[in-house]
């Protein structure tokens, strides 16, 4: 895919910034 | 020590490149610097998009992430590190790079910063900072040949 259809896929799911960090720390933590 | 940073190398933490795909905003422009310019180089890791995949599956779905990591893989280029290294700082080190994308704020304050600085010559910044910062124009005569010719690669390719 490119990356302008990898955005498009990605536009249905509104994610937040903080949401990511917050995930990652998750990741992180296990 | 490692060898003195390249101002064109760039690691992106795993949030900056889960959030490139999943907000845009400063993320995305961050990245577009690497994206448009093939002589810059985004240093990656397995364990780094280990990190983002897992992210992208958690709040996404996994074909998304699957397809993610075939294109980020295309782009970035490996380096190796240990087992339990900071993926993102293990890259900055063994990638020689000068910049440091991430959202974390611990590893941007400034006596973090200071100490990182004994290990690895790497400027770290948000992602905003960085998207503003970064000036091709200013940077290609240092590693280019000639004037800047602008973009060279559609960064949504």
């Amino acid at each position: 895919m490119t990356w302008r259809e990898l955005f498009d896929a990605a536009d249905e799911y509104a994610v937040s910034e903080s949401e990511v960090r917050a995930a990652l720390d998750d990741q992180r933590d296990e | 020590m490692s060898d003195e940073p390249d101002p064109a190398t760039v690691v992106a933490d795993a949030d900056v490149l889960a959030a490139d795909l999943l907000c845009g905003g400063a993320a995305r422009d961050a990245l577009d610097h690497v994206r448009a310019h093939s002589w810059t180089t985004l240093v990656v890791s397995d364990p780094l998009l280990d990190d983002a995949e897992a992210v992208i599956t958690d709040l996404a779905d996994a074909d998304l992430a699957d397809a993610w990591r075939d294109r980020i893989g295309e782009l970035g280029e490996f380096v190796e590190h240990p087992e339990g290294d900071h993926p993102a700082l293990a890259c900055a080190y063994h990638g020689d790079a000068a910049h440091l994308v991430t959202f974390d704020d611990s590893l941007r304050t400034v006596s973090a910063n200071a100490s990182l600085k004994k290990y690895v010559t790497t400027s770290v910044k948000s992602p905003d900072a960085f998207a503003r910062l970064f000036d091709p124009e200013r940077l290609y005569p240092v590693v280019g040949d000639g004037e800047y010719p602008g973009p060279d690669r559609d960064p949504r390719a």
